[in-house]
């Protein structure tokens, strides 16, 4: 035989095997479950409501960003990972760190150049440069603009006395230069968010305040259509490179459904993923039923925290450790927790929630109520309690007033007769927010913004940060001696900062409760039978990059 | 005819108008701040001082009903939602079509369902139809409609599957991407949703439309009709029907702006995007160019309707004049 | 003459959840071509059933009727519903008390004429409406093709029981049955219907069964009188002998409460006591409990309706011996005589 065939038929045969192996290599994890995962497909979510934008700019909700984390690519981003290492940020289109420079308040930053918008236009630095541009812009008005005070120049776009930021510039088609008017080692946690994604040109001059529906974006996906109050549609990015995953073709979410109905559309399989939840009667059914995290309910600790506030601008409660201290004693976690249905969260009386970086679990007060760590409570209440009165806010949901119930009776068990008022959820961020308002506890809850603790610690801790009104610090804490370890935490970077903030927990949390924290909060996800192999970001939550639907 | 909408138009405007500032005062008397909401979790001062001036908030409350006013009568517009910014004409007009198909396709169902029902038990009273009948007043009427709602969702939408068991097909012109659209899929969405909706008021009906079909029947003009010679069918149609039905062409005029109301209950539970979803949720949310929005093209509907009905009223019955 | 209409032994029941209403118990009466019978009674005597017995209008369900109305020999109580509904509007006519109620107010007042014409005419409507508008100009509408698309609720209460009359007799009928067609009218009113009435029947033939509790009405237009009192027939003559010598105690009563022109009283009032109850009637004679002349018999048993041993179509139902019946009769019309014309 010529040498030309045994060639060609080689060639073949080696071509035949290399594509069986790719066939059966690629999707190896997922076909040791049962059935047939494949790429492709749609994956059909429901939501009972609308997400408030999908511009980049404006989008400030977790359930928007739940879908920007599919569809943005950013400087530095956490990766399709679950905890801990999702909540380890990485770089995205950036290549490595930052070069800082200048005392903390110069960032020059390597970007990748194969990344490509889904209209096939190249991302280069000056499209992260247009998105903190438009952020600024005075006409958007976006909510990102308080991230961006450290930014040298941010200030004069935001009051309209420039169009661009000065101290953000492309210095070439791959490095990015940021200076800053004061050192912020949190910076490249804040570019995470998805504000800080890059936008394509066609967006970068449009300033309609009532913002875009679709974009072109650089993720994995790109909002394809939007019908506000119906339905929103994520396509793959054909020109998508970068290292992320993006299996189903099509992300379909429809809005306005019913908790029951998005429950039934799962359970049946009409829908695969219920994102605004299932009616939260439901999941000890589910949980019965298909067991917790073996394939159909899933529940994924989230870096949040539920607390009872102490408002320390009260005579009851300034200068008053003891009491403070008493109440973290005397409350029953296990009962709070219980009133908001099954597997809501995880009992916790730190600050920091576990999984966030400087997160350390220590024992400090009772996770559990019994004889006595009652006693204990009311050893230390003895003589401390003022009056004996003291009221109570929270909102007026079913679960919020029946945890004020509970709350009623354990702090009437260390002497403190508590009124409850109940306000509709705005009402009550709007009174409590303001300073001087007439309550000794509030029920508050918190969930990162980005994964660092400057968010929990210094954001709702800081008395530096009290105003007269739009207060997140609703104890009113404020402390001279903290507050400047809080700044001073909030300058270092590394384990050095995961260290001082560790501290900070720890040290707030036994020697000065400012709150009554009593649990981190989970998010529990019902996806249908066809669902295979996503994976949970601790931050931005459900990867719908990950996702596989079962042919 | 040209005095009666004068006066109706005054009267609208009048409505109109308390209607509106009624609103306007309860959303202030409410002490949420739209402004913080619109920031977000880590609401900054400024961020809640500039969207204050963006949503107007910072003026004082005459001042911004003025502003409203003259926006809505200079631009016809609403304006824009506090929670997403979108124009509150166009989403109101998107989820207009929505609240129509449910609260017209109801009546026409429950028209259709209890004109021969409360004729034929009119006709025969205690027959076996008329018992039954009353029977299914009895249940109409005393069953709220979530609980009938949620049971047939339940029931024939999830467990028998005989229909969708929630969700909204565009009847034409689906969005791009949609999974279902036109007027079979339209229609097959909303048989449930049109049996919640249309059952309390067929019940209403039939009760209504029996009670009048029986006075007229002893009306002495169709015993006039009856000694001319005219055989049942005809004494039926052109003297009974005629005269029995009028008041519920008036009754059916009122009851539509109590079944916007109504209207609210179905969408939520068959995830219906229509008007009374879209006021419930900007309730939620503050959002009051939103609410202030339902609230007026609600107004609006329901004067229009009535003056509808007015007309043809007017038009079937001699005895009305407009004016 | 030939007989028209004669009515035997008429009974209608109700069933009511009460129980039985006797209505009407035994009526009989007969009226000839042409000539006019007069009905007088009571509220609730029973006149207006009889006559719906004869059209067939009571409700089906609830009336059960016996005995015999022969129309032309015709017995109407055994017609089929299709026969009852030819006669209906083309032989035998109905017009009705309440001319604001009669008329159905949703139609124009030609086109109700229309209807009836056309219902028994094999003509076309243009043919109907001119007829419909001729009948209209002869009860003395003014401008009547123009009034002819006008609504009910544009004419007075005298106008629209014009209408009726028209609507009535637009077939031509021969027996007109007028169910007290003045009572709801004021007395001028009531002149001029009665005066219509009476010169169409003269240019047409029409018989006339007249409905209605004024005697003064009956002495001005019947030829015959029939007294009803509690579903029976109390007394029964040709209109100027029941004038000259009534002979039953209940005619007196009806004759003693003529209006006087110096009283101005309520007509009925001067009969003592209510009419009995038609679901449980007394025994014996109906009106024993009211009648001043009561005795023992009269509570015993029920008195027939016989001739005047005089007359023979002199009928009356009263126990009294017939010395005494004279007597009262004159006692009473000498009460009022200046009076009556
Ligand atoms: N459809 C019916 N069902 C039951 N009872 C009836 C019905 N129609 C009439 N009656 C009763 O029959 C009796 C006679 O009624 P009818 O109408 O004949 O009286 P009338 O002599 O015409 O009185 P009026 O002068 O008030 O018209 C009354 O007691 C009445 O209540
Ligand atoms: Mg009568």
């Amino acid at each position: 035989m010529d040498r030309k065939i045994w060639l060609s038929v080689a060639a073949a045969a080696i071509g035949a095997s290399l594509l069986v192996a790719a066939a059966t290599a690629a999707p190896t994890k997922i076909q040791a479950k049962k059935g047939h995962a494949a790429k492709g497909g749609t994956f059909v979510v429901e939501m009972d409501s609308d997400v408030d934008y999908t511009d980049p700019a404006l989008d400030y909700l977790s359930t928007g960003w739940e879908l920007m984390y599919a569809a943005a690519c950013k400087l530095y981003n956490f990766p399709d990972k679950e905890a801990p290492a999702g909540s380890h940020l990485e770089p995205e289109v950036a290549v490595g760190l930052p070069v800082i420079s200048n005392r903390g308040k110069t960032y020059t930053i390597k970007l990748k150049s194969t990344y490509k918008f889904s209209d096939g236009s190249k991302v280069s630095a000056s499209n992260f440069v247009a998105a903190m541009n438009r952020l600024a812009n005075p006409k958007l008005q976006s909510p990102a603009t308080p991230f961006m005070d450290v930014i040298a120049g941010a200030q004069a776009v935001v009051d309209g006395k420039a169009t661009k930021i000065s101290g953000v510039n492309a210095i070439n088609a791959t490095t990015l230069q940021i200076k800053l008017t004061k050192p912020a080692p949190d910076l490249i946690s804040r570019l995470t968010m998805p504000f800080f994604q890059a936008i394509p040109k066609s967006l970068s001059g449009n300033h309609d305040p009532n913002g875009v529906l679709t974009y072109s974006s650089c993720g994995p996906y790109y909002f394809a259509a939007r019908t506000p109050n119906k339905s929103i549609t994520l396509k793959k990015n054909k020109f998508y490179t970068g290292g992320r995953s993006a299996n189903v073709d099509t992300i379909q979410v429809n809005i306005g459904n019913s908790l029951e109905v998005a429950l039934q559309n799962v359970e049946s399989g009409a829908s695969d993923y219920a994102a605004t939840g299932v009616p939260s009667t439901a999941y000890a059914t589910l949980a019965a039923k298909y067991g917790v995290n073996k394939g159909r309910l899933f529940v994924k600790p989230q870096l949040g925290v539920q607390y009872l506030a102490m408002n320390h601008d009260r005579p009851l409660f300034k200068n008053n450790p003891q009491l403070k201290k008493a109440v973290n004693w005397a409350i029953d976690r296990r009962a709070l927790l219980n009133q908001s249905g099954f597997l809501d969260g995880t009992r916790n009386d730190q600050i920091l929630p576990p999984g966030l970086p400087g997160a350390k679990n220590v024992a400090i007060y009772p996770l559990e109520v019994n004889a006595r760590t009652i006693a204990k409570a009311k050893l230390l209440a003895a003589g401390h309690t003022q009056d004996g009165k003291a009221v109570l806010w929270t909102a007026n949901r079913a679960a919020s007033l029946l945890q004020a119930q509970i709350y009623q009776f354990n702090l009437k068990q260390i002497g403190l007769d508590v009124s409850v008022q109940a306000f509709s959820r705005g009402v009550q961020i709007e009174k409590e927010g303001t300073r001087g308002a007439e309550f000794d506890f509030t029920t508050e809850g918190w969930i990162a913004d980005y994964a660092d603790a400057y968010d929990f610690i210094n954001i709702l801790l800081s008395g530096n940060t009290i105003h007269e009104s739009n207060n997140n610090n609703v104890a009113y804490f404020n402390s001279p001696k903290y507050n400047k370890q809080m700044t001073a935490a909030s300058n270092l970077v590394g384990s050095a900062r995961q260290a001082a903030y560790q501290a900070l927990d720890v040290d707030i949390t036994t020697n000065d409760p400012a709150w009554a924290a009593r649990s981190n909060f989970n998010d529990r996800i019902f996806v249908s039978a066809r669902t295979r192999g996503f994976t949970y970001n601790p931050v931005f939550s459900f990867d719908y990059a990950t996702v596989f639907v079962n042919k | 005819m040209f005095r009666y909408l004068i006066r109706r138009l005054l009267w609208a405007v009048v409505l109109f108008v308390a209607v509106t500032m009624v609103t306007y005062m309860i959303f202030f008397v409410i002490p949420a701040n739209p402004a913080r909401l619109a920031c977000g979790q880590r609401a900054t001062e400024e961020c809640v001082r500039n969207a204050e001036a963006r949503l107007g908030l910072d003026r004082p409350i005459p001042v911004q009903y003025a502003k409203f006013l003259q926006r809505l009568v200079i631009d016809r517009s609403l304006g824009q939602s506090f929670t997403n910014r979108q124009d509150i004409n166009k989403t109101i007009l998107d989820a207009a079509p929505v609240t129509a198909s449910l609260v017209i396709g109801g009546a026409i169902l429950w028209m259709l369902v209890a004109l021969p029902i409360g004729i034929l038990s009119a006709l025969r009273p205690r027959s076996l139809l008329d018992r039954a009948a009353t029977v299914f007043v009895l249940f109409g009427i005393s069953l709220p409609v979530v609980w009938i709602g949620l049971v047939l969702q339940y029931v024939v939408g999830y467990r028998l599957a005989w229909t969708p068991n929630a969700g909204y097909c565009d009847f034409i012109d689906p969005a791009e991407f949609a999974t279902c659209g036109g007027p079979v899929d339209w229609a097959y969405h909303l048989i449930l949703p049109w049996i919640t909706f249309a059952l309390l008021f067929c019940a209403i009906y039939v009760r209504m439309i029996r009670a009048n079909v029986m006075d007229t029947l002893g009306e002495d003009y169709v015993r006039t009709a009856r000694a001319k010679g005219a055989p049942e069918p005809q004494v039926m149609r052109s003297h009974v029907l005629r005269n029995a039905l009028l008041p519920v062409v008036t009754m059916l005029g009122m009851d539509i702006g109590i079944a916007l109301g109504g209207a609210i209950f179905t969408e939520a539970i068959f995830g219906l995007p229509g008007l009374g979803r879209l006021a419930v949720q900007s309730l939620n949310t503050f959002d009051l160019p939103m609410i202030q929005g339902t609230v007026v093209f609600a107004t609006l509907c329901i004067i229009v309707f009535n003056i509808v009905v007015d007309v043809a009223y007017a038009f079937i019955d001699p005895r009305i004049r407009l004016d | 003459m030939a007989t028209l209409l004669e009515v035997e032994d008429l009974r209608t029941y109700f069933t009511t959840d009460d129980g039985i209403v006797k209505a009407v118990d035994g009526v009989s009466f007969t009226l000839k071509e042409g000539k006019t019978l007069g009905i007088v009674g009571e509220s609730g005597s029973g006149k207006s059933v009889t006559c719906l017995t004869i059209m067939g209008l009571n409700s089906k369900k609830s009336a059960t009727s016996k005995g015999r109305a022969l129309f032309r020999g015709e017995d109407l109580l055994q017609a089929s519903n299709q026969r009852l509904r030819e006669i209906r509007g083309n032989d035998i006519a109905m017009i009705f008390q309440d001319p604001m109620t009669s008329l159905n107010p949703v139609h124009r007042i030609g086109d109700q004429i229309v209807e009836g014409i056309l219902l028994h005419r094999d003509v076309s409507k243009k043919e109907a409406r001119r007829r419909a508008i001729d009948a209209l100009k002869e009860v003395g509408i003014p401008r009547a093709d123009r009034r002819a698309d006008d609504y009910p609720h544009q004419f007075s209460g005298g106008m629209r029981q014009r209408v009726m009359i028209a609507m009535a007799l637009v077939n031509e009928p021969s027996l007109l049955i007028a169910d007290e067609p003045t009572t709801a009218l004021d007395v001028t009113t009531q002149a001029q219907i009665l005066e219509l009435m009476h010169s169409l029947q003269r240019d047409y033939g029409t018989a006339i069964v007249m409905i209605t509790h004024d005697l003064g009405v009956v002495a001005e237009i019947a030829d015959d009188v029939v007294v009803m009192y509690a579903a029976r027939i109390a007394e029964r003559a040709p209109v100027g002998k029941l004038f000259e010598e009534p002979l039953h105690p209940y005619t007196w009563g009806l004759l003693g409460s003529l209006p006087r022109l110096e009283a101005d009283i309520d007509r009925l009032v001067q009969i003592p006591g209510t009419p009995p109850s038609l679901l449980s009637p007394p025994r014996g004679c109906r009106f024993n409990p009211r009648c001043p002349y009561v005795f023992d018999r009269c509570k015993e048993e029920m008195p027939e309706l016989v001739a005047s041993p005089r007359d023979s179509e002199h009928l009356q139902s009263c126990f009294l011996d017939d010395v005494t019946k004279q007597r009262e009769a004159e006692r009473t019309l000498a009460s009022f005589a200046t009076e009556v014309p």
